[in-house]
């Protein structure tokens, strides 16, 4: 039992953690219909920015973590005005190879800058162990898991309750009617990506000071997101969430009571599963063709 | 021919359809008149099984098609056309009729890798029929036009060459005539008369050009907030005070 | 048409006559390897060009493709020409099972579950030990018998026919889907499903076939990939021939017959001659999809049709 809980604990701090690397996939693919391949990259460039400031320049880490969401929020925010937005209209396979040649730049770009060997960022997180019952948990992780929450709420307060959240729902519905309003929807959408990429570079930095974080992890990260996505339904906050948190806890469990190899595997198999039974997620509401 | 009982559609708490019953016998033009939103379109999606209808049936020549994919309703001879122009924008006017001659130009997938003359033939024949088709409709000037390069009347005439091409017995058209001015709408009137009988054997509209439905329909079924009306011919149609009602209100008293 | 047969045909009598120019083993080597782009990107175009769906898996029947010969030829000493067949048919099958799976998928959807078949296929070619030896892969795949007593050089060139011969059976089936109505019903699906599914095309069928043939050229690249390089290991499902599949297909001209021949002789010499720059490399391709994307979306041969068929207007 005591192993179960144990399994349980791990899965929802590692669910946590991926429901956060997905929040920002999931709106932008919510708000722009735009699958972005180079997530992970994002994650993966926030995660080395993150452990040049903390241990190359020495710092603080909440710093860092500020930096790295300015920098990369406004690298985002350029990539959509000046590369994304010249294909919005020519269809979604568009869109896809474009990040996708994005994503192959900046992983070889990274591995000519930084090399493969692996890095950490610093934080004051020590990893010292915390007895919650039968479960053990690093003050550091849990720490990690605080600031991850924080960031979500953070977010959909942004969404739900900012001028700049209503226009970006406003968007989403119907574009059109929005620019009518006066809503600059090329802003719009220059800001969602810019958010969406915050988000993931923000993930990258923080989780870089648990796992390692190097060039090459982008491939992962962005499969993983994924999987959550489309467990969760692509577009629907709530569902990054859950769909994060279920695939923690399958993966833990999963790894726990059989094969420790074949784990990441789970995760494309729910994927698998979920889009023959139910493409749109968990979580999204199916409308009707008109 | 067609037999529809008693379709209803709700989309969660909208009927956008409610117990519509009507019938095409071979021979027949029919048209489907009613305001905008009364579910027309719904129903022809209804019928050719793009929509499944939440309760009702719908026959075809005696086989119970309602819960039939699209393209098997086409393969039963069952063609429609869509409100929204529906065409292949990239490919030329000849290609689009090509490709919708698909239902006559199969053969087994090996003779396609390895084509022997018969199939060489049968090519040669089905491409004789879309430009003997293209002819018909008047398009023969466009013949190597871009799809996205046609006038509108135009792009209408093709998407009626297209489904003409696919070889329905029945043919739908959704508002065939939007868009057309009124020689390009009578033209069309003449194209459409001398269709049923030579190339399909029945026609059903949906149209708003009342003169069009008044001149080439044997009977008219008139919907209203997915309910039907009436149905007649179209002089009973045209002085029904309830028809008028329905699309003009109540007369002011 | 006629154009596209003339340029093939010619492009068939040059690729016959090259080795007899005396050239490296080099150089050889090169034209081994661009035989083995376009029998993958011949195939990978037919989903991508025509069925107009975009697959990130496809190195799932490469990999099944060789990881097939692989096995056949370690533990059961079969041939070659014996190997590539199987690799076809079980690639095809594969094809079937997946494509029947994820063809019911659209865009993005479809993008990211045929990416996850590919991983899985990945995870378990590494992980299965008995069977694939792991990460350690299967090494000496032996080469046909009458080789064996040839110098490096002329199995290479051996090899180059062999190649050749596949690439020449790969298009001309590609050709034949094409232009026949099969061809013209999946073009039709990809313009419009409504147009396709109103004239009685069943989109499903028709895309899984695309599917299946594109699969079994692939199993025959991967078997033939298999025998050349004597190894084989799980980064065979990886993303790397992924990304070369993509840029070949898009540069060359995806939706065209002759774009997969065109692509992969460019993407090739430009690997071969980017090897020097081994990192910068794959920064390069980025960039060179980006710009593709951006400013030339049909590719080469693309462009080359259109603008000929502007010309035909005149």
């Amino acid at each position: 039992m005591d192993f179960l809980l144990q399994l349980l604990a791990n899965g929802l701090v590692n669910g946590t953690f991926y429901a956060l690397s997905a929040l920002g996939l999931t709106l932008i693919f919510g708000l722009m219909r735009v699958v972005n391949f180079a997530h992970g990259e994002l994650y993966m460039v926030g995660g080395l920015i993150g452990w040049a400031l903390t241990e190359l320049l020495g710092a603080n880490f909440f710093l860092a973590l500020l930096i790295v969401v300015i920098a990369t929020g406004a690298a985002g925010y350029l990539i959509d005005r000046w590369l994304i937005e010249r294909v919005r209209n020519q269809g979604p396979e568009t869109g896809i190879l474009l990040t996708i040649g994005i994503s192959i730049f900046l992983t070889n770009t990274a591995l000519l800058i930084v090399g493969t060997v692996p890095h950490k960022v610093l934080s004051p997180f020590a990893n010292k162990p915390l007895f919650l019952g039968p479960v053990v948990v690093t003050q550091s992780r849990l720490s990690i898991v605080a600031i991850c929450a924080v960031l979500m709420i953070a977010v959909h307060l942004l969404i739900k309750h900012t001028t700049l959240g209503r226009a970006m729902r406003a968007t989403v519905q119907d574009a059109m009617a929005a620019s009518l309003v006066g809503i600059r929807t090329e802003r719009i959408h220059g800001f969602t990506f810019a958010l969406g990429t915050a988000l993931a570079s923000a993930a990258g930095s923080l989780l870089g000071s648990i796992y390692v974080t190097q060039p090459t992890i982008g491939g992962l990260v962005s499969l993983k997101a994924f999987v959550v996505v489309i467990l969760g339904g692509l577009g629907s906050f709530a569902g990054a969430i859950i769909g994060g948190l279920l695939l923690g806890v399958t993966e833990a469990l999963w790894g726990g009571y059989f094969a420790t190899g074949y784990v990441d595997a789970i995760g494309f198999a729910l994927v698998i599963v979920m889009l023959l039974v139910r493409p749109y997620g968990l979580f999204s509401v199916k409308s009707e063709r008109a | 021919m067609l037999q529809v009982d008693s379709i209803t559609k709700n989309f969660g708490g909208i009927t956008a359809v409610a117990n519509v019953s009507f019938a095409i016998n071979k021979g027949e033009v029919v048209s489907l008149i009613g305001p905008n939103g009364a579910g027309k379109t719904t129903c022809f999606n209804l019928i050719t099984g793009f929509y499944q209808p939440t309760s009702g049936r719908v026959q075809f020549e005696g086989i119970d098609i309602t819960a039939f994919d699209p393209h098997r309703v086409a393969q039963l001879g069952v063609v429609r056309t869509f409100q929204k122009t529906n065409v292949l924008p990239r490919l030329n006017v000849f290609e689009n009729v090509l490709a919708a001659r698909h239902l006559h130009g199969e053969t087994s997938a090996l003779r396609a890798f390895f084509p022997g003359r018969a199939v060489r033939v049968q090519e040669q024949r089905v491409r004789d029929e879309a430009v003997d088709l293209i002819e018909t409709l008047g398009l023969s000037l466009r013949i190597n036009t871009a799809a996205e390069s046609l006038s509108c009347g135009e792009l209408r005439l093709l998407e009626v060459a297209v489904a003409l091409s696919a070889g329905p017995r029945l043919l739908m058209l959704d508002e065939p005539a939007a868009g057309l001015n009124t020689q390009e709408a009578e033209k069309l009137g003449e194209i459409l008369k001398r269709l049923v009988g030579t190339r399909v054997d029945a026609l059903l509209l949906v149209e708003h050009n009342m003169s069009l439905v008044m001149s080439v329909s044997h009977r008219v079924v008139v919907l209203n907030f997915g309910r039907k009306l009436m149905e007649g011919s179209p002089e009973q149609v045209r002085n029904s005070p309830e028809v008028i009602e329905a699309y003009l209100g109540k007369p002011v008293e | 048409m006629i154009f596209e047969r003339r340029f093939l045909l010619g492009a068939l009598v040059v690729a016959i006559l090259f080795p007899l120019l005396g050239w490296s083993e080099y150089v050889i080597h090169v034209g081994v390897l661009i035989m083995f782009a376009i029998m993958l990107a011949t195939g990978f175009n037919l989903i991508v060009g025509y069925v107009g769906e975009f697959s990130l898996g496809h190195t799932a029947f490469l990999g099944i493709g060789a990881y097939t010969a692989a096995l056949l030829s370690s533990s059961l000493g079969m041939p070659i020409y014996f190997n590539i067949v199987a690799a076809a048919v079980i690639a095809a099958i594969a094809g079937l099972f997946i494509g029947a799976v994820t063809l019911r998928l659209r865009g993005p959807f479809f993008v990211i579950v045929t990416l996850c078949f590919a991983e899985v296929l990945r995870i378990v070619a590494n992980n299965w030990v008995s069977v694939t030896n792991g990460p350690m892969g299967i090494a000496g795949i032996v080469k046909p018998e009458w080789m064996a007593q040839q110098s490096a050089l002329q199995q290479k060139v051996d090899f180059y026919y062999i190649g050749l011969a596949l690439v020449v059976i790969c298009v001309y089936f590609a050709y034949r889907f094409v232009y026949s109505f099969l061809g013209r019903a999946v073009v039709t699906i990809r313009e419009n499903r409504f147009v396709a599914q109103s004239v009685g095309i069943w989109p499903y069928y028709y895309s899984l076939l695309a599917f299946v043939v594109a699969s079994a050229m692939a199993g025959v690249a991967g078997a033939f990939y298999a025998h050349y390089v004597s190894y084989v290991g799980p980064e065979v499902f990886g993303f790397p021939f992924m990304i070369s599949m993509i840029i070949m297909v898009l540069l060359g001209g995806k939706g065209t017959l002759l774009g997969p021949v065109i692509g992969p002789v460019i993407v090739v010499l430009l690997e071969e001659y980017l090897r020097d720059f081994k990192d910068l490399r794959f920064s390069i391709f980025g960039l060179v999809i980006i710009v593709v994307v951006l400013f030339l979306p049909q590719g080469l041969m693309g462009f080359v049709a259109a603008r000929r068929e502007q010309y035909a207007r005149k």
